[in-house]
């Protein structure tokens, strides 16, 4: 893939990047939920 | 019956506010009329070299800075548990919502087709851009802030199980809420990056995007305190034992808080400074404006709140509230407006016309209009009697 | 040679400083595009004829102008482009006498403008021109803070289709093969027109040649990334109006720093900031134990103490009830115990 400027080759990436913040952020909610479920404990 | 049929008394319609406020109202539907049958030419001072004015200096990046109230007093209350600001949390993200519609809406005024205002979002998505990032942060935002304010519409409407279930993501909204404004905040600043050339170098940083985030916070604080000032009495018959027991510890804490990232605020100012070897530049004329902005806006509010946090005193720190509000809004000005472009003659330079001011009045009364509205019928200064204690 | 415009050359402006050189792109090359075409121009050939507006202004139907072109008293003042002039001649007094210099969009190698636009609505074509597509154009007109040349200007007199309008390389034409309208038309060949690359040789062999016409500086080489359009001048560009200042960091480079922070805190607050939920909520609920552990043993305490008391109390009630038991029968004893020896006492008074 080739980028004849900067500005192509960031409006690429920063496209790609933008996707995976949206992953990300559904991701953090699911994995949060892992985390804190299981059997509450007191310690 | 109604809280305030119960505890208001009766009033007329033809309060003072009441009557500036239709003068505006009537003012700004004349300007409308004229910008959308004129084009921007008939209502504003814009041109080819100064192509924002007020609408994005005022109502835009003010009116972000200033709507930061949301984010900080959520977070106070619900991810560092202080559960003092649980009271302030309601009119605070009322304010910021209504804070970050108007800005929609005054956005409409100021672009050439704000019909398109989703194409960057569903069209074509121009990554590159940190407006992009703007809109996209501020759209979200927006969509979180609605939700965050929809309890006190539920409950007002009596739907109790979906107010429960989105009181129930109240942990998830604060911190997407948080991350958001973050990114705006920061990227509101970062906008002025692209343009070196045109900012007068004394404000102009790499660091722009980390001097607004920051800022933004000692903003929402202090706003949070002002319009708390503001509408103590008029609304003091709506506020509930909570509200008031928790009124006075509220400053404190943010004043407390608001000295201290001021005073953080102010070290970052001097490393930008250093960083870009701009010492010279203070003895000029910008320079010294530039130190009024430091020194009388930023310096003297933080050691005005340390010194009412020290004494107790809560009227210092109101003034201080007050004081850094206006300092936010000069820097929003002097980024947007007065630095920027300094490279060119006076004759040059960009002066706000009566139809952008009209209309930045406009947005803001309809703001405090709707505002009171919303407060007067719903259960924002006080917990709604079937929910109390739920929270 | 291009490449080089890439390379860290950030140090150049002061202002150019980056907070965050995302390295990959710091040591990646881009382009130009091959087949990336510009247009020199040349002030010392340049007469100010002002043919070149008057071809721009024909070959892009642009509306008449208040003065026509053949009236040159509008080079006495300085003037921009504007929305329905794409491109202006003006005239600049210098040590050399009067020199005049043609302004128009620059066509920059990295535009600001493409870098600016929130919707994409500027492109750097691969024959080098920057063209704008009106049709997504929300009008936010941040292409137009973002020019360093100030060359985008704005249809504020249109109510509902305002546009962006610029120079455009004569882009349509470009694709006919033929020449932009007003390096065809310029009488005195200070504009050409051809390979970007080629032009720069041309520009070389003619300060090269002639080094005391020309400043030994092609200005747009490098500037602000580098651009399309380029000069030559035989004064200092600065007296001609040309900024001097700019730097040679192209404004993705300027931009690169803060877009490149806005994932890190998608990726990055979450979890900070739910850690800081997690441990403040860890704290109430220790505190709040400490609380109830602290009532508790109070309450016990205070029952304990309570407990003590009152067995004392009945210890001592106990105690106070068995003496006057005591006390009673001692009485009792001792009453009964008197009349007898009244009675011994009296009996021995009667014998």
């Amino acid at each position: 893939m080739e980028f004849y400027t900067l500005q192509d080759y960031y409006t690429f990436t920063k496209g790609t990047i933008y996707l995976i913040m949206g992953g990300i952020l559904v991701a953090a909610t699911l994995y949060w939920r892992f985390l804190m479920g299981g059997n509450k404990k007191d310690d | 019956m109604s809280v305030e049929t119960a505890a208001a008394p009766k009033k007329s319609l033809f309060t003072p506010f009441n009557l500036i406020a239709t003068v505006i109202l009537i003012a700004g539907l004349v300007v409308t009329v004229m910008r959308f049958t004129g084009g921007l030419g008939a209502v504003t001072n814009l041109d080819q070299n100064n192509p924002w004015g007020i609408w994005i200096g005022f109502d835009l990046m003010c009116g972000v800075a200033l709507a930061a109230g949301g984010y900080t007093t959520s977070a106070a209350c619900y991810l560092f548990g202080l559960k003092k600001y649980h009271a302030g949390v309601r009119p605070a993200i009322l304010t910021a919502f209504l804070g970050y519609a108007l800005v929609v809406f005054a956005l409409g005024y100021d672009v050439g087709r704000p019909w398109r205002l989703p194409y960057p979002i569903f069209v074509q998505q121009g990554t590159t851009s940190l407006l992009f990032e703007v809109g996209l942060c501020v759209m979200l935002y927006l969509t979180v802030l609605f939700i965050e304010f929809t309890p006190a519409l539920f409950e007002w409407l009596g739907m109790k199980k979906i107010r429960n279930i989105v009181v129930k993501m109240t942990l998830a909204l604060t911190i997407l809420g948080v991350v958001l404004s973050t990114l705006h905040q920061s990227s509101l600043g970062a906008l002025f990056t692209i343009a070196p050339s045109k900012l007068h170098p004394l404000w102009y940083s790499q660091y722009l995007p980390v001097f607004f985030f920051v800022s933004s916070i000692c903003a929402g604080m202090s706003m949070v305190i002002f319009e708390g000032t503001l509408s103590h009495k008029p609304m003091h018959h709506l506020m509930d034992k909570e509200y008031l027991d928790n009124h006075d510890g509220l400053i404190l804490g943010f004043g407390k808080a608001a000295s201290l990232v001021l005073f953080g605020y102010f070290a970052i100012k001097l490393i930008g400074l250093a960083y870009d070897n701009n010492w010279h530049y203070l003895t000029t004329g910008f320079g010294a404006w530039y130190l009024v902005e430091m020194l009388g806006f930023v310096a003297l509010p933080s050691f005005l709140y340390a010194v009412g946090v020290r004494d107790r005193n809560l009227t210092v720190i109101r003034w201080a509230a007050g004081l850094t509000v206006l300092g936010i809004i000069v820097n929003r000005f002097n980024i947007s407006m007065v630095a920027f472009n300094y490279q060119l003659p006076a004759a040059q330079r960009y002066f706000p016309s009566w139809g952008e001011i009209t209309i930045s009045l406009f947005v803001v009364t309809i703001g405090v209009l709707v505002f009171r509205f919303i407060s007067t019928r719903m259960p924002i200064f006080y917990e709604h009697p079937d929910y109390k204690g739920e929270h | 040679m291009l490449r080089r415009t890439f390379l860290g050359l950030l140090g150049a402006a002061g202002a150019s400083a980056a907070l965050v050189k995302p390295t990959q792109a710091g040591n990646k090359h881009f382009g130009p595009h091959p087949d990336t075409h510009g247009v020199l121009f040349d002030a010392t050939r340049c007469i100010g004829c002002r043919q070149c507006e008057l071809a721009c202004n024909e070959v892009n139907e642009l509306p008449a102008p208040d003065k026509p072109f053949d009236d040159l008293t509008v080079l006495d003042t300085e003037r921009r482009t504007d929305e329905k002039t794409f491109t202006v001649v003006n005239k600049y007094q210098t040590a050399k006498g009067p020199v005049f210099r043609k302004t128009q969009c620059n066509h920059c190698l990295e535009p600001a403008c493409a870098s600016a636009c929130f919707v994409r609505a500027f492109k750097k074509q691969p024959n080098g021109a920057v063209t704008y597509d009106a049709s997504v154009c929300v009008g936010c007109r941040y292409c137009m803070v973002a020019c360093p040349f100030s060359i985008p200007a704005y249809e504020y007199d249109e109510p509902l289709t305002p546009r962006v309008r610029k120079c455009t390389m004569c882009y349509p034409r470009l694709m006919e093969g033929k020449l932009p309208g007003c390096v065809e038309k310029c009488p005195k060949e200070a504009l050409t027109f051809g390979l970007r690359t080629d032009l720069i040789q041309i520009a070389r062999e003619r300060i090269s040649r002639y080094p005391e016409k020309y400043v030994d500086h092609i200005y747009g080489e490098h500037e602000m990334g580098g651009t399309s359009w380029m000069y030559l001048s035989g004064v200092p560009f600065s007296e001609i109006g040309m900024r001097e200042d700019l730097g040679t960091a192209s404004a993705p480079e300027l931009t690169a720093g803060p877009l490149a922070a806005v994932p890190m805190v998608v990726g990055l607050w979450p979890v900070l900031l739910g850690g800081i939920y997690a441990v403040s909520k860890r704290n109430a609920k220790v505190a709040n134990d400490e609380r109830v552990k602290a009532v508790k043993s109070a309450l016990t305490k205070a029952g304990e103490e309570a407990e003590k008391k009152l067995h004392e109390e009945l210890g001592k009630a106990e105690q106070a009830s068995q003496r006057r038991i005591e006390v009673e029968v001692k009485k009792a004893v001792e009453e009964a115990l008197a009349p007898k020896e009244e009675d011994a006492g009296t009996n021995e008074e009667e014998s």
